[in-house]
């Protein structure tokens, strides 16, 4: 860390010491939510998640991994790049929706990751969101659901998805993840 | 405890021309963050982007990248792009402690000649991955050039150092 702050000094580098909202404008912060669609390239399906019926938002429909990015979780001492004195974190969404897969369904997924749509809504409480949406393929791991998250899960088709009652276009999403991967 | 899970959110273009060309726009030297670094078009969500529009869904206003994306590229450059794909993200951390999510898109020119906003940047150049190397770029963006060199051969992997 000397070694650092005498590069940063020589340098006139000055990296954030913390992360703080402080500084953000505040009519330009959002959540940031990404989903993924397992995809598993032996059966041509796609895994899709059963929320528990005691969930506020969309309870016992089905759904897929996901999770919101958090700040909290960057490590500030070890950025993968330093951009000037910018901290950069490379492919975060990326490595969220690795975590998330694991969390939640116990699954392994693995880039590259393709991009199926992104869509804007605010919470209920006020906060504005942004969802995008990808396709990645499933590589390994026993589905192993989080406890408290997910109750029940299915490896669909395009046409085996629509026995189950899902959250709005995640049927679409499916559909188009087959169609992505064949 | 702050809201760990509020992030600003900017969008950028990296607008592809005759197969291989990429426009590079360089940052005007009074800007804040990286002055004189040459960089790709782009800038921050906000909620105007869509909040005065119809939902497309009961809850959902869809196609927010591809739809801040042009209004950035627009604005920006003067220029109308089509097809925009989404590339690579990076979390990042300014020196003001401010979290951000980059999301890291691609688009296809249609239309336009390239008029640039004043204020914003001061030169700019339609460059070939090869070309950009003489370019003092914005660390990262090189890389994902070479990504979509690829990408046109059919060969999608993710942001790696080159």
């Amino acid at each position: 860390m000397d070694d650092n702050s005498r590069y940063f000094e020589d340098n006139q580098i000055m990296p954030a010491e913390k992360i703080s909202l402080e500084n953000a404008k505040e009519n330009k912060l959002f959540y940031f939510v990404a989903n993924v669609v397992p995809y598993r390239e032996s059966d041509g399906r796609c895994l899709i998640l059963k929320r528990d019926e005691r969930e506020k938002v969309h309870p016992g429909r089905y759904g897929v991994p996901g999770g919101k990015l958090e700040w909290s979780q960057l490590d500030i001492n070890h950025p993968t790049r330093m951009n000037g004195d910018v901290l950069d974190f490379e492919n975060a969404v990326e490595d969220l929706l690795a975590r998330e897969a694991k969390e939640e369904a116990g699954i392994d997924i693995e880039g590259p990751f393709h991009y199926i749509n992104s869509v804007a809504f605010v919470r209920p409480d006020g906060i504005p969101v942004i969802l995008v949406k990808f396709a990645a393929k499933y590589v390994g791991g026993d589905i192993v659901l989080e406890p408290g998250g997910f109750v029940d899960h299915a490896w669909v088709n395009g046409e085996e998805v629509d026995n189950y009652e899902c959250i709005d276009g995640v049927r679409e999403e499916v559909v188009r993840t087959i169609k992505i991967f064949s | 405890m702050e809201n760990q899970y509020l992030h600003e959110v900017a969008i950028t273009a990296i607008i592809v021309k005759e197969g291989n060309k990429y426009l590079i726009t360089r940052r005007s030297p009074n800007k804040k963050r990286f002055p004189g670094k040459w960089t790709v078009p782009g800038g921050k969500m906000e909620t105007k982007d869509y909040l005065a529009l119809p939902k497309d869904t009961e809850f959902y206003w869809y196609n927010v990248l591809e739809r801040t994306l042009k209004r950035e590229v627009w604005e920006e450059v003067g220029l109308e792009v089509k097809n925009v794909e989404y590339l690579t993200s990076l979390a990042t951390v300014h020196d003001d402690g401010a979290p951000s999510l980059v999301i890291s898109c691609i688009a296809d020119f249609v239309s336009g000649d390239v008029k640039l906003q004043e204020g914003e940047t001061d030169a700019f150049e339609w460059v070939t991955t090869e070309e950009s190397k003489s370019y003092d770029l914005l660390d990262g963006i090189y890389e994902e050039f070479v990504m979509i060199d690829k990408l046109k051969k059919g060969v999608r992997e993710e942001w790696k150092r080159a």
